[in-house]
């Protein structure tokens, strides 16, 4: 497999494969690869590996073990990184009702906020219309709605609630396992269903022929049963994101954003005062802003560990560290001066 | 255009008394360039040379660390007084030098950043500071009321050499107490304000000062006359009004020029045709408090005026503010606007690449698919036929799938696709709205400068029309300001040598310190005009016995000390308190070329001594313009000007060739007694027909002297 100009890729290896081209090319492996293709020597050897279609398949269902992991991986890191946005926003939300003095809303009000700002983070995360991602969109607001009504019947405080709904949705196990068989084997009787396991089908043989390319190459990535950057790729196309830092973060990232403009919209529809054109019906991307930029400041502040106490969040009002200024007063740049907070206005007076 | 050029060929000569003259520094005064934290100034000879401002001011140390600054207060415990500015009675003094430097680091980042914008810039050396004046200000909080920016002293800040400047003031009873208390709290707010003065080269603009002389000396802030110093700030509002009445004008002919340099090239050179700089001095306590006629004290007009230029500058900066931020929320809206239609784009690309990515995979599986079905139909054996046919069909499958995953891919693009058109209208009006919302503008600094230095007006007015074509470089002066803050001393306050209270109404009060100054004069005035000074103390004391001190000033001991020096004399047998206070002081100056001005005893009981020299700066500026001298057919210049210093004529030459499209624009500085402003001069024309024409020695007050009108007497 290569990293080739896709414009100049499908004359080339059809036209390869037509002359059963057999001259032996270095291969190029880079495991950041999201744009690779068979080559022609790939294509050839497939063609002449596969002589008895029931190896294939032999291969196709032992495909799905590695290829369900991965995805578990990934459903799972979406859900720590869900799970650690509402742990930081139970600091938070604790901190603005001491700090404002604000009225706290209900138990009942916080739950919806919840559900629906990780539903909004999920549609975020996983925009597509495809079948794979509204699978697991699906799974996970359902996973979410059960944990919050199980965990709204006994307890009273917000920020006890909030930490036990986190811990319940870190405790991902037994619902993902049976979300992983439902995925790999959905039923057919639905037209979704039937595309669902269309599609992990062709996840799996793509697995097979990225597997098989690699064994001909002795490529060091067939030593691990993790899917190759083609089949990750295709993955990736389909909504099931790497599992890693890099998915957690933004999961994190995304998910706390929604949660607090959550309650920033929450609040001002309880306002009487609140001027008609701001709200978040109104302006949208006004408070979705405002909410980014505070997400980013509790997580530039916080990267390592998670926010464990409102005195963290009382001493990052103020940001001292030029770059992590810069990093929350580049998203307060869309907000209207006013409402920037007052480090960003004396930076943005500076800059 | 052609530009004039400066005239490069002048050639200064000390004849007679080997006085010197003044030449002003050859930089171009505005085309100055930021580069790091610093201010450069290009040469006038080399445009990639550069002059910094060595405008860092702080504190000057002593080896140990220590900041060079004394305050040294004087109370009278127990004993009210009703007489503010009876330094016998209370008062103070602050001693300080300051140190107007950079870092090398500041230096060196300079140069980094200079070649980024001038590659073959250097950095050459700092600009020299002719003159300067400075505040003292404390932001200050009566009990019971806001905070006020009071200044408690205002004075000339004589330059020394290596950026140095020495500052001395006198402070009444009150500033005294204000400056103390300032410094026992927490956090004082105590700053020397400076306004230091370049010469140097306005370049040549398209441009013409005309002004009218007895139309400006009507106006109100000028009535008091020649008797009352007037602040810097009064005479440039003055010269605001005369400007809307039309009797000062500023013509440009270009469309390129800055008008509110041209209009402070002209304030600059009108100041300097009217007002001298005011003798009144930091020490000069009895100037600078005491008020006559109930007009206001120079320290409370100075304090008005900066509470008033302050609230001013307070304000206008709230306005520039409010439209910075207009114009910043028409930014962040057009950042919103694009940062959704960026997004949405972004999705609709990822989208698209990824349904191409996977219809290249569907391809290549068809591609397989064929190339099974190719060896099927070669294939003999029927079941090995089928085999193959089976193989192409599994291939054949997973192309399909391929298309599917595609077709949703391409539905999310064609679904964020939808939504362009209208972001991508509403980015370009939000654009559109930023683009026109005008510059940023940049907040001023609070004023403190503008009214530090005073001036009082020259007793020879200046008459009829006076005209200044800029179209060539014109010799003018900048002051550029710099604050010191002086930070927390609280740990000084125990020391004598930074913090020293004396009560004098205590037994214990035995010796008295006499700090003497020199005022107005910088360290290079001592080998152009002054050799030294000497000042004699004599204390008569009760039972009849006299002690005496002295001390001689030159320009080493001017330099070492920061111009900071002492006399003193002892308690012997002196029982009455005020009577104790009293002393008399003579001086004696000796000019280079000796001339000796001897000034006969003084009586005083003040705490400080400030030594005013007898002879003032004066200066007269030399014009031509490039089509004057062209039209006068001049070929060079000779020009003598002669001045009395003591008893002996001093003469300053300047010999003058300017060449084609070269104009004339210097200024001679020499001395003369206070009073006095008359000098002689002499002009030698040398024409192209290499004739001669002379004016011969003509007697003259006049501020400016036209060198392309071509007089025979």
């Amino acid at each position: 497999m290569q990293c080739i100009n896709k414009t100049l890729l499908l004359p080339a290896a059809l036209l390869i494969i037509a002359l059963k081209a057999t001259s032996q090319t270095t291969p190029e492996t880079d495991p950041d690869c999201s744009q690779c293709v068979f080559s022609d020597e790939e294509a050839a050897h497939i063609v002449s590996t596969f002589d008895d279609q029931v190896e294939l398949s032999r291969l196709i269902s032992e495909a799905e073990a590695p290829v369900r992991a991965y995805v578990e991986d990934s459903v799972r890191s979406t859900e720590m990184g869900s799970a650690r946005s509402v742990r930081d926003f139970a600091v938070w939300y604790s901190y603005r009702v001491a700090e404002r003095n604000a009225a706290e809303l209900t138990r009942q009000q916080l739950g919806t906020i919840v559900g629906s700002g990780l539903s909004l983070g999920l549609d975020l995360l996983l925009p597509g219309a495809g079948v794979v991602e509204r699978t697991i969109r699906t799974y996970a607001n359902r996973a979410y709605q059960g944990i919050l009504s199980q965990t709204a019947a006994n307890v009273d405080d917000p920020a006890e609630y909030l930490q036990q709904v986190a811990t319940r949705m870190e405790d991902t196990n037994d619902r993902l396992t049976n979300f992983m068989h439902d995925m790999f084997h959905p039923s057919t009787s639905t037209e979704d269903g039937q595309a669902l396991g269309e599609q992990m089908e062709g996840v799996k043989f793509s697995y097979v022929l990225e597997r098989e390319g690699q064994r001909a190459r002795n490529d060091a990535g067939y030593r691990t049963p993790e899917p190759g950057p083609e089949t990750r790729g295709l993955l990736d196309q389909l909504g099931v994101r790497r599992a890693g830092s890099e998915n957690f973060d933004r999961v994190h990232f995304e998910s706390l954003t929604q949660l607090i403009r959550g309650v920033l919209c929450a609040e001002i529809n309880e306002s009487s005062t609140a001027p008609s054109v701001s709200n978040c019906e109104g302006e949208p991307r006004h408070w979705s802003t405002i909410a980014r930029a505070t997400a980013m400041r509790i997580i530039t502040t916080t990267p390592a560990e998670q926010l464990v106490s409102t005195s963290q969040l009382r001493n990052m009002v103020e940001l001292t560290d030029p770059e992590q200024l810069r990093q929350v007063c580049n998203v307060q740049s869309e907000l209207m001066f006013m409402w920037r907070s007052p480090d960003c206005q004396a930076w943005s007076r500076a800059n | 255009m052609m530009r004039a050029r400066v005239t490069l060929l002048l050639l200064i000569f000390a004849v007679g008394t080997g006085v010197s003259t003044s030449e002003a520094q050859e930089i171009i005064l505005d085309r100055q360039v930021r580069a790091g934290e610093l201010t450069l100034f290009p040469s006038v000879r080399d445009p990639n040379k550069y002059y910094y401002v060595a405008d860092k001011a702080r504190l000057a140390t002593h080896d140990n660390g220590d900041p060079q600054f004394s305050f040294l207060r004087y109370i009278q415990a127990n004993v009210s007084s009703d007489a503010e500015n009876d330094e016998g009675s209370g008062g103070g003094i602050v001693h300080a030098l300051v140190e107007l430097g950079v870092t090398d680091e500041q230096l060196d980042d300079a140069r980094n950043d200079l070649r980024r914008l001038n590659g073959s810039g250097q950095i050459i050396g700092p600009v020299p500071f002719k003159s300067g004046t400075f505040a003292l200000i404390s932001a200050f909080a009566e009990a019971g009321s806001e905070f006020t920016d009071q200044v408690l002293g205002v004075g000339n800040a004589p330059v020394l050499e290596n950026e140095k400047a020495a500052v001395s003031l006198s402070l009444t009873e009150q500033g005294a107490k204000v400056l103390w208390e300032s410094f026992n709290t927490a956090t004082p707010d105590i700053s020397f304000s400076f306004n230091m003065e370049i010469d140097g080269y306005r370049a040549p603009k398209r441009a013409l000062i005309e002004a009218n002389f007895d139309r400006i000396y009507e106006h109100q802030n000028f009535a008091a006359g020649i008797a009352t110093p007037v602040l810097q700030a009064e005479i440039s509002a003055a010269f605001d009004d005369m400007r809307s009445e039309g009797a000062i004008k500023v013509t440009q002919t270009g469309e390129d020029e800055k008008m509110e340099a041209l209009v402070q090239t002209a304030y600059n050179r009108l100041t300097e045709l009217m007002f001298d700089k005011s003798e009144s001095s930091g020490m000069d306590l009895g100037a600078l408090a005491s008020s006559a006629n109930n007009t206001p004290s120079m320290l409370d007009k100075a304090s008005t005026l900066l509470a008033s230029n302050r609230a001013e500058t307070r304000t206008e900066n709230d306005a520039i503010r409010a439209r910075n931020e207009a114009i910043d929320n028409r930014e962040a809206t057009a950042a919103q606007s694009n940062s959704q239609l960026e997004e949405t784009r972004a999705q609709v690309e990822a989208a698209e690449a990824g349904a191409e990515d996977i219809e290249n995979r569907a391809e290549s599986m068809r591609a397989i698919a064929d190339r099974y079905e190719s060896q099927a139909e070669q294939e003999q054996d029927t079941a090995r036929a089928a085999e193959l046919r089976q193989l192409a069909t599994r291939f054949r499958e997973q192309a399909g799938r391929y298309d599917n995953m595609a077709v949703e891919r391409h539905r999310d693009a064609n679904t964020r696709r939808g939504e362009l058109d209208e972001q991508a209208a509403t980015a370009a009006q939000a654009e559109s709205l930023a683009e026109n919302a005008g510059e940023r503008e940049e907040v001023q600094d609070l004023p403190s400068l503008a009214i530090v230095a005073s001036y009082r007006m020259k007793r020879v007015r200046q008459r009829g029309s006076f005209t200044v074509d800029l179209n060539k470089y014109t010799i003018d002066t900048l002051a550029l300001r710099f604050d010191e803050n002086i930070g927390d001393m609280t740990r000084y306050l125990n020391d004598e040598e930074v913090f020293y209270t004396v009560d004098i109404t205590s037994n214990a009060f035995s010796q008295r310190e006499l700090p003497v100054y020199i005022d107005g004069l910088n360290v290079q005035d001592f080998g152009q005009y002054i050799n030294f000074v000497t000042v004699l103390m004599s204390k008569q004391h009760e039972n009849g016995n006299t002690s005496s001190d002295e001390v001689r000033i030159d320009r080493n001991n001017f330099q070492e000390s920061a111009n900071n020096f002492k006399l003193s004399y002892r308690k012997v047998n002196d029982t009455d308190q005020d009577k104790f206070l009293d002393y008399q002081y003579r001086v004696l100056w000796n000019f280079f070329g000796g001339a000796e001005v001897d000034v006969d005893w003084v009586d005083s009981s003040r705490s400080g001594i400030p030594l005013n020299p007898p002879y003032q700066r004066r200066s007269v500026f030399l014009e031509a313009t490039p089509q004057g001298l062209s039209d006068a057919s001049i070929k060079s210049i000779e020009f003598k000007l002669y001045y009395q210093l003591g008893d002996r004529e001093q003469v300053k030459r300047l010999s003058l060739r300017p060449g084609n499209n070269e104009g004339i624009s210097q200024q001679l500085e020499f001395m003369l007694p206070e009073s006095e402003y008359e000098y002689v001069y002499e002009i030698d024309w040398r024409m192209q027909d290499n004739s001669r024409v002379s004016t011969g020695r003509i007697e003259s007050e006049d501020g400016t002297i036209y060198l392309d009108e071509v007089t025979e007497v």
